[in-house]
C-alpha cells in the first residue's frame, strides 16, 4: 500500500481549517483535523495514529496554544514534522516557537507558500526520497480508490 | 483496504472513535461505531459487518476480547487495537490480528484487509466442507 503523509491540520477558524484540509488533500497528503487545541490535545494523546507532521495555528482559545500541542506530540512521536502558523510574529508563543527550531509560516501567506513550507518540512523530516513519495505518486491512486468505492 | 468495506468500530473513548471513523470513511469504508458490550450485540443483530475493531480495553464487565469472539461467531474479521505493548504475546495466542497504538493509517488498513481475507476464506472452507458432509 502506498505510503501517503497523514496530517493533524489544527485551526479554530472554520474556514481556514477547510481550506488548509482541502488544499493538502489535493496534494495528496490524508488529513485529519481539530477544531480546537482541547480536540488535538485528546487526537495527541491517545497516541492512536502515527502522524508525520502537525499543521497548527499557534493562538487559539483556551489556555492551550499550538507550541505546547507541538511540544506535547513531540514527546509522544519524535521524528513528527511541526508547522505553526501565526497572525503575531511578536508573540511570546511565537518566540517560544523559535526557541524550540519549529517551522513558522505568517500570515499573511499564499496557497504556493504553505505548500512549500509543509513539503519542506516533511522533507527534513522523512527524508527526500520518502517525503516525494508520500505527496506525487499517490493523489491519482487515492483518487482512483475514492471512485471505486463510491 | 482496496476496497468498500463495512466496518464496526468498538471504542469507549469519543475522540479516538471518531478518529477511526474518520480515517476508515475518509478511505471509503461504510463504518459504525458502538461504545460498550450492548451497543455491539445491538449493531451485529442489526446488519452484517466485513470487519470489527476492537479497543481491546473497555470498560465494564466485558472486555475487547470476549466482544471479539462474538463478533467471530458472526463471521466478522477482527482486528484488536492496545496501547499497551506489553499485551502483544498475550494478543498473539489469541489469533487475531492486532494492532499497537501508535501505528500508520496504512497498517490499519492493511491489516483490515488481511484478517477480511482470512475470514472470507474460512468460511469459504466451512461452506465447502458442510456440503460434502
Amino acid at each position: 500500500m502506498e505510503r501517503r503523509a497523514t496530517i493533524l491540520i489544527v485551526d479554530d477558524e472554520a474556514t481556514l481549517r477547510a481550506v488548509f484540509s482541502d488544499m493538502m488533500t489535493r496534494q495528496g497528503y490524508r488529513c485529519i483535523t481539530a477544531a480546537n487545541a482541547v480536540d488535538a490535545l485528546q487526537i495527541i494523546e491517545s497516541n492512536l495514529l502515527e502522524l508525520d507532521m502537525l499543521v497548527t495555528d499557534i493562538k487559539m482559545p483556551g489556555a492551550l496554544d499550538g507550541v505546547a500541542l507541538a511540544s506535547k506530540l513531540r514527546e509522544l512521536q519524535p521524528g513528527v514534522a511541526v508547522l505553526v502558523i501565526t497572525g503575531y510574529p511578536e508573540s511570546a508563543a511565537m518566540k517560544e516557537a523559535k526557541a524550540r527550531r519549529y517551522r513558522v509560516l505568517e500570515k499573511p501567506f499564499r496557497q504556493a507558500e504553505l505548500e512549500e513550507a509543509v513539503a519542506e518540512e516533511l522533507r527534513q523530516r522523512l527524508g527526500a526520497d520518502e517525503a516525494r513519495r508520500a505527496v506525487a505518486s499517490v493523489t491519482p491512486i487515492a483518487q482512483a480508490r475514492k471512485g471505486k468505492a463510491r | 483496504m482496496s476496497q468498500s468495506c463495512s466496518v464496526l468500530v468498538v471504542e469507549d473513548d469519543p475522540g479516538v472513535r471518531e478518529l477511526l471513523r474518520h480515517v476508515l470513511t475518509d478511505e471509503g469504508n461504510d463504518v459504525e461505531v458502538a461504545q460498550n458490550g450492548e451497543e455491539v450485540r445491538a449493531a451485529l443483530e442489526a446488519r452484517a459487518f466485513n470487519a470489527v475493531i476492537i479497543d481491546v480495553r473497555l470498560p465494564g464487565a466485558e472486555n475487547g476480547i470476549a466482544l471479539a469472539r462474538q463478533a467471530e461467531e458472526r463471521g466478522c474479521a477482527v482486528v484488536l487495537i492496545t496501547g499497551d505493548h506489553n499485551h502483544a504475546e498475550a494478543l498473539e495466542r489469541t489469533g487475531y490480528k492486532y494492532l499497537l497504538k501508535p501505528f500508520r493509517v496504512e497498517r490499519l488498513l492493511e491489516v483490515t484487509e488481511e484478517a477480511t481475507e482470512m475470514m472470507s476464506a474460512r468460511c469459504r472452507i466451512r461452506r465447502r466442507r458442510d456440503r460434502t458432509s
